[in-house]
């Protein structure tokens, strides 16, 4: 939400306010954390020892999850991408007639 | 005695890079509370997030606003006391109430622009009746915060080893960062990500906890042998003279099915606030039924570990072993390795932050809006409502970490809960629902159905609990029948009150009352799936296989 001012906004704006758009789509949230995830949680499988795996019923449910968690995360990134956020038209959308009495 | 134990082993186990995965999270928390602040200019948008969001945002933070700690492990407890019908709280108990809330009610929640449940209640009824619901519902959220408060006290002294007062202030701190600086928008961005860390750290222990057992079928022969047939289903012993715990099938059907669960999913605003930040009635409508989806599969997550607890912990519930409402708290401490160990820990602070922020967020705007402008400062300007609402949030964090003691003298959780909405909820939904089909319904006559319903439903549980009069197989049968007499007395009341005044014009009862409503509804040109009544009977269908599916196993 850029400044209201009376001046068309320019393009170099309009990118501006789409990158931030993007940067703060929930989307954009879900994906990194889940990478983060992912990644570490992997990392953390791949050097389990055999003790650990036994713990967990013999699976290796770290590294399972954590590559389940990156795809995830790579599946709501490429979503945004995919489907970028709409920009409002106009900067008056935040005023709506009913929301003060 | 056992989990104390348990417990200094785990704090050894929790590594640096698990401790680094809950750092994270926090950061990210704190992260969309400081990205949404700029869009926080009004206190439409403190509120009700500028009723902006699109359907499957809502709907998740929907059914996550649902998913806190308490229900996670209060769920799983009941599963590992009385059997595989606790899934009728989410089959029957949820899914039909939650459809209904998308087709039927929301169309007056969302299509006469109130913003808030009360208001509701105050445009169709009257103030008194305004008064009793803005009041009991702020009350209850304070209460339910304070309980949500002390399950994640509960969990982190167990997993962590961190002194419960130190874990209140610390996740108390963060909930209250983010929601002061993104309002409503914060908290339902926060409920999605939390959702689906929740589910990153339950699936992984599901699935461990089922192979050890050796499988879904297996667990329910071990469990029917041990426990008896009935445990392991969700309709036998219902019968009149059966063992079922949760009671009769009428009582479970019209007494859960109908009027516990309709009064919580349909009047609680904590939930339908949700739906009324959505960007269109369509969208406030989808609300709720795609929130019900994930609902229908969230047995999955909560009582099937709650029954692979009961074979795989020794001494479960029993005197000295591990408490039932720590039954998945130990099967993470016996089965997950670090890396799994650290997202279900995250999990489990997540969900209990969904929980509680629900409640912070939806008090505020009751507070605010219902209380303090309506009977104490009315007509000042919008920036000192939006001011007066983040004192609110302080407010309700400090006296939500009161209130976690009264929630610490329960010992399940979940019958402390279905108590509470015995009292409160069904009596209001009758008045809503009455006030949406009937226009005769009087502007005096709200009051009179609420507090007549709310004695009936008190009357029940006092001559069940205190005066032993009646009989009941569990607090929960009771409870099931509480709401029925509350439902009833409620209704009858109503109707006796209207006939004697003078009903409202329809002027008064524009968007409010079947008939007069403002929407315009466009389902036709949309897509099967952006359209409430298909995808709610969807819904249904499922959970009705699912019942199906669990009769033969």
């Amino acid at each position: 939400m850029s400044d209201r001012t009376d001046q068309e906004p320019t393009d170099a704006d309009r990118a501006k306010v789409l990158r931030l758009a993007k940067l703060f789509d929930l989307r954009t949230f879900i994906g990194s954390l889940f990478v983060i995830f992912g990644v570490v949680v992997s990392l953390e499988g791949a050097t389990a020892s055999a003790e650990e795996i036994a713990k967990a019923s013999d699976i290796n449910i770290s590294l399972w999850s954590g590559l389940a968690m990156l795809a995830v995360g790579l599946g709501f990134l490429a979503w945004m991408l995919a489907q970028p956020p709409v920009l409002p038209a106009a900067d008056t959308s935040m005023e709506r007639p009913d929301s003060t009495r | 005695m056992l989990l104390a134990q348990e417990a200094v082993d785990l704090r050894l186990d929790l590594s640096t890079w698990d401790m680094l995965l809950l750092g994270t999270y926090f950061a990210f928390v704190i992260g969309i509370g400081f990205a949404l602040k700029r869009a926080v200019k009004t206190s439409g948008d403190f509120f009700l997030s500028g009723r902006s969001l699109p359907a499957w945002i809502t709907g998740l933070a929907f059914i996550s606003a649902n998913l806190g700690a308490v229900e996670i492990l209060g769920q799983s407890a009941s599963a590992a006391e009385y059997g595989a019908a606790v899934v009728h709280y989410f089959w029957i108990g949820a899914v039909p109430a939650m459809v209904f809330l998308g087709i039927v009610m929301m169309p007056f929640y969302y299509g006469s622009r109130v913003r808030s449940v009360p208001e509701f209640m105050r445009l169709r009824y009257d103030r008194k009746a305004h008064l009793i619901n803005a009041s009991t519902f702020v009350l209850a959220s304070l209460l339910i915060a304070g309980v949500n408060l002390f399950a994640l006290a509960t969990v982190i002294e167990a997993l962590l080893g961190l002194p419960d007062e130190w874990a209140i202030v610390l996740s108390a701190a963060f909930v209250l960062t983010y929601i002061l600086l993104g309002g409503l928008s914060s908290a339902i961005y926060n409920e999605v990500l939390q959702f689906f860390v929740i589910l990153a750290g339950l699936i992984p222990l599901v699935i461990i906890a089922v192979k050890e057992v050796g499988g879904i079928g297996a667990l329910f022969d071990a469990l029917g042998a041990r426990n008896g047939e009935a445990f392991t289903s969700a309709w036998e012993g219902t019968g009149p003279g059966g063992a079922n715990a949760f009671g009769d099938v009428f009582g479970i059907v019209v007494g859960l099915g109908f009027c516990l669960s309709f009064g919580y999913w349909t009047t609680n605003f904590a939930e339908v606030q949700r739906a009324m930040a959505a960007k269109s009635t369509n969208a406030a409508r989808m609300t709720p039924i795609i929130g019900a989806y994930p609902k229908v599969f969230i047995p999955l997550i909560t009582i099937l570990p709650g029954m692979c607890a009961l074979v795989l912990i020794p001494g479960l519930g029993e005197s000295g072993g591990v408490e039932y409402n720590n039954a998945i708290p130990a099967l993470m401490d016996a089965y997950l390795p670090a890396g799994a160990l650290g997202v279900a820990v995250t999990g489990l602070v997540a969900a209990f932050m969904a929980g509680m922020a629900a409640n912070v967020s939806s008090f505020n705007a009751v507070f605010t809006y219902d209380l303090w402008e309506e009977y104490v400062r009315p007509g000042r300007s919008d920036a000192y409502y939006l001011w007066v609402g983040r004192l609110a949030t302080v407010a309700g964090v400090v006296i939500g970490i009161g209130t976690a003691f009264i929630a610490a003298n329960f010992e399940n959780i979940s019958n402390y809960f279905q108590v509470l909405f015995t009292f409160f909820n069904v009596p209001l939904f009758v008045t809503f629902i009455i006030g949406m089909f009937w226009k005769r319904a009087t502007a005096g006559a709200g009051f009179w159905g609420i507090l007549v319903g709310t004695l009936g439903a008190l009357g029940t549980y006092v001559f069940y609990k205190f005066i032993p009069v009646l009989e009941f197989r569990s607090d929960l049968h009771e409870s099931f029948w509480g709401g029925i007499v509350a439902f009833v007395l409620g209704a009858a009341t109503i109707v006796l009150v209207s006939m004697r005044q003078q009903p409202k014009t329809d002027d008064e009862l524009r968007g409010l009352v079947r008939g007069l409503e403002l929407r315009d509804m466009q389902e036709g040109e949309l897509a099967f799936y952006r359209r409430p009544v298909p995808m709610g009977v969807g819904s249904l269908v499922i959970a009705a296989a699912l019942y199906v599916g669990m009769s033969l196993l």
